[in-house]
């Protein structure tokens, strides 16, 4: 539909230009019949008109032109002679066609009608013969037409048609021009202008942006009322001529969509597969080199969803699915930004696989797979040479990727945020700016350097001074964090994010610090000073810059000077999962508490242990869950040990461990069955015995009584009036002879 | 035929590139900073709208620096590679019409990290002309053994 809905656009502008040129054309036929190139052209035009209107079968349009070519071709050949009443016909003609083609352009559909009385005068005159063979005088050349023209045609409209001339005539016309002013629709009739010109005009209307930015603080300087007026006119005409440029480059964004069953129907027959593709919101409109940017990236991502989305015919039917798959794309406005929707209905992201990849490629450590998140886990998408792709096909699994996608929309100032449940295929969500990335920013100072901090990431602005109470930054294994309304947000120093010379803190000195949210974690970023939000000009970054850099593009301040954009997704990731890249130990606290600090809640597994109660294990701490036979367990070295998984665990009985009631013998004390929280550590998995498993629950970070020490005890919780102790695992595996390299967190 | 080559120099090395590649000279542009950008990129310039990278060119020829890179204030702005480039330079000087039998490809060894960046020198009565191919002033990595 959409394909046919562009193209048939298109014609109606072309037509209207052929009716110009038909109309000029039968006027200076009139004034100069014998102009031989005259007749040709107009000729060309209705052949042209004729032609396409075959094409969409708009047959109205096509019977009429082919009636006034015929007559036309006759008076080009010298057949018959040019007269007042063959130019009033031929006018007719043009006005019917401009009739014709408003209702089209309205309601893109041919009006219903009949013009066999206009084709049989048209016809009529093209033999020579108007208004039926009536006028004896013109029978002297009657046998001139006769050698050539088409016979049939002649014999079977004219007799039929002449009573019905004055009948039908006048009421076509006025049903065809109802609607609509034909008048509106010539001044509409559209100017061809290349986009060389429109993005030259674009460049020098942002530049007059600029040049007028630098000129406001003069009329402020100067108490020059005549002169102040007269930069507000300036002022104003430049945000006209801004909005009115920026209009004309708009495009729908189904010009997109039109290009993708083809790619679909392409990759679906490589892979197998049977795909329907849907769309909505194709009337959506954005900025033509956004539309241009975005073309790769959602090829990409139909690409992906087709081949690593959607099943083959017989798994979707095994699974319950119709054989077909359903790539669904949809575009729209939402808050000043175009939002788009890709979604398939295949089997959806495979977590464990990415989770099993990542950790191949030691980006997780054993430890850390059973908690990382859905949303981390996607981020490892976005790495580059990042594939579950165990082979390379002709379609993906190269590895370059979502990592290529996310930097070209970051470029232009989106956002891309992928999401999956498993059964429900994928959900790709691309928010895009409208315009030629014109973005909202927020410019902040370090030392002498001016940066820009997308609006889209800011969460809030936020002075804080170091000795005040409640709000205070701490030193959290290494990591300066903010506690905020009870959160913990992990500080960095934009200064040192960029290479200047770190700020040291002193008691009572005032920080400012920019709160956002990017790549789905929250962080703060501490900067010298903020100075304002305004709308930026997103201009990318030389290829040379770009890779590994911290900045989405620059762009240039209203002084004439350049700020780069920070790109806050990329910096999350650079402190946080390409650390892990580097495998550093030293960041490992870190990564931790980043991963944490959106909540100031911590998980925690409940566990009944004998004699000891209700007790809470960080989930950091629970790496699989299981329930075992107790004769399973072997002694081995003066230990509990069992076999899991091909792997030797040392099982901690944790009632004994903290001391309630020494035991022996743990096969002993147990049922038959036996409940083991593992935990894998680099010296290997510990198993803990638990009388019971009960749940996983959020407990405050905070805990109580944590001034009585005792030993693998952090503190406890209250939780509906029962306490549950808080477990602390680092001291319990010390007190088993784990060795550690360095210090632990303690959730 | 004679070519039209735009001189310039830093520290004593003269030297040129095609007159028709300059696009305009500035007097001490303001650069901005990139950080993690590499060492010869001094950042960024603003040309009327349009983003230059700002080259070191002293760092780029690996010429030891003379520790006075307040020297290096005149900008010439080119394109190659279908990048905006501002090569920082000592000074400008003036544009020779050279014929091309005078000219000696790579007549010294000019180190590893020049040597496609030079291409040759033309000999003048008192001195070399160095001609720089400005499609590799960007492009470092080929240099690389």
């Amino acid at each position: 539909m959409q394909i046919s809905d562009e193209l048939l656009s298109d014609f109606i502008s072309e037509a209207w230009e052929s009716i110009e040129k038909i109309d000029t054309g039968i006027l200076l036929l009139e004034k100069t019949p014998e102009d031989k190139k005259n007749i040709a052209n107009v000729f060309r035009a209705i052949h042209t008109v004729k032609g396409s209107s075959g094409f969409f079968a708009l047959k109205r349009i096509e019977n009429l032109s082919h009636a006034a070519e015929s007559l036309l071709g006759n008076i080009r050949e010298g057949q018959i002679e040019v007269d007042t009443a063959k130019i009033a016909v031929l006018l007719q003609f043009a006005d019917q066609l401009r009739a014709l083609l408003a209702v089209l352009d309205a309601s893109k559909q041919e009006p219903a009608g009949d013009d066999s009385a206009l084709i049989a005068t048209l016809l009529a005159y093209a033999q020579n013969r108007p208004l039926a063979s009536a006028n004896k005088e013109n029978s002297t050349v009657e046998d001139v037409p006769e050698v050539q023209a088409p016979e049939q045609v002649t014999e079977q409209v004219v007799p039929t048609v002449v009573a019905s001339v004055p009948a039908t005539e006048p009421n076509q016309f006025k049903e065809v021009t109802a609607p609509v002013e034909s008048k509106n629709y010539e001044m509409m009739a559209p100017v061809k202008v290349s986009v060389e010109l429109i993005d030259m005009l674009m460049n020098n209307v942002s530049e007059l942006v600029l040049a007028r930015n630098r000129l406001m603080p003069f009329a402020e300087k100067f108490s020059d009322s005549s002169f102040q007026n007269t930069v507000a006119i300036i002022d104003k005409l430049t945000i006209e001529l801004q909005e009115k440029i920026i209009q004309t480059r708009m495009q729908p964004i189904g010009q997109l969509w039109s290009k993708i069953p083809r790619l679909a129907r392409d990759v679906a027959q490589q892979c197998g597969k049977q795909i329907e593709v849907v769309f909505s919101g194709e009337g959506t409109e954005l900025d033509r080199t956004l539309l241009d940017a975005i073309r790769d990236p959602i090829m990409h991502i139909v690409r992906n969803c087709i081949d690593h989305g959607i099943e083959a015919p017989n798994q979707r039917l095994l699974a319950g699915k119709s054989a077909t798959g359903i790539v669904s794309l949809s575009a729209c406005h939402e808050n000043g930004m175009v939002l788009i929707n890709i979604h398939d209905d295949g089997q959806g992201i495979d977590f464990d696989r990415i989770r099993q990849r990542a950790f191949d490629l030691q980006l997780l450590e054993l430890g850390e797979m059973t908690h990382v998140t859905e949303d981390e886990l996607i981020q490892f998408l976005y790495m580059p040479g990042f594939s579950t792709r165990s082979e390379v096909t002709q379609i993906s699994g190269r590895g370059v990727g979502m990592d290529v996608v996310k930097t070209n929309v970051a470029a232009i100032g989106g956002y891309i945020k992928i999401s999956s449940k498993r059964g429900d295929g994928m959900r790709c969500t691309l928010r895009i700016p409208l315009t030629l990335a014109i973005i909202p920013a927020i410019l902040v100072r370090a030392g002498t350097e001016f940066y820009s901090i997308p609006q889209i990431n800011l969460q809030e602005l936020v002075r804080h001074k170091q000795s005040e109470l409640g709000n205070v930054v701490e030193d959290f294994h290494g990591t300066p964090v903010l506690r905020l309304r009870d959160k913990l947000i992990p500080l960095f120093d934009l200064a040192v994010l960029v290479g200047l010379p770190s700020k040291t803190l002193s008691m009572g000195e005032v920080l400012t610090i920019v709160i956002v949210q990017a790549a789905g974690v929250q962080y703060g970023v501490v900067v010298d000073e903020i100075l304002k939000l305004q709308e930026v000009v997103i201009k990318p970054l030389p290829h040379i810059l770009r890779a590994d850099a911290l900045f989405s593009g620059a762009t240039i301040l209203g002084d004439g000077s350049v700020s780069l954009i920070l790109d806050m997704d990329r910096i999350a990731v650079k402190t946080r999962t390409l650390s892990r890249l580097r495998n550093e130990q030293s960041h490992k606290a870190e990564e931790i508490l980043i991963t944490q600090a959106p909540s100031e809640r911590v998980k925690m597994l409940l566990v009944e242990i004998r004699g000891f109660g209700l007790s809470a294990i960080p989930v950091n701490y629970v790496d699989r869950m299981d329930k075992f036979e107790s004769r399973g367990l072997l002694r081995s070295a003066g230990h509990d040990v069992m076999l899991y998984e091909g792997e030797v665990v040392r099982i901690i009985d944790l009632a004994g461990a903290l001391g309630t009631n020494k035991v022996k013998d743990v096969a002993e004390v147990y049922e038959e069955k036996l409940y083991i929280v593992i935990h894998f550590t680099r010296v290997g998995p510990f198993g803990f015995i638990v009388q019971s498993i009960d749940q996983i629950i959020e407990l405050p970070k905070e805990l109580r009584g944590t001034d009585l020490y005792q030993q693998g005890l952090l503190g406890f919780a209250l939780i509906n009036e029962r306490v549950v102790n808080v477990l602390n695992i680092p001291e319990i595996l010390q007190m088993h002879g784990h060795v550690q390299e360095q210090t632990m967190p303690l959730f | 035929m004679p070519f039209l080559y735009f001189s310039f120099h830093v520290d004593t090395m003269l030297l040129g590139i095609p007159a028709q590649a300059v696009i305009e000279l500035t007097r001490s542009p303001e650069v901005s900073r990139v950080p993690g950008a590499p060492d010869h990129v001094r950042g960024l310039i603003n040309l009327r709208g349009k983003l230059a990278i700002a080259i070191d060119l002293r760092r780029r020829m690996g010429l030891v620096s003379t520790g006075s890179e307040l020297e290096q204030h005149i900008c010439i702005f080119l394109e190659a590679d279908d990048q905006l480039i501002g090569l920082l330079v000592d000074g400008v000087n003036e544009i020779f019409s050279l014929d091309g039998n005078d000219f000696v490809p790579s007549p010294i060894d000019l180190g590893s990290q020049n040597r496609t960046l030079v291409t040759g020198a033309y000999r003048l009565p008192n001195g070399l002309l160095h001609i720089l191919n400005t499609a590799h002033i960007l492009n470092i990595e080929a240099e690389k053994p």
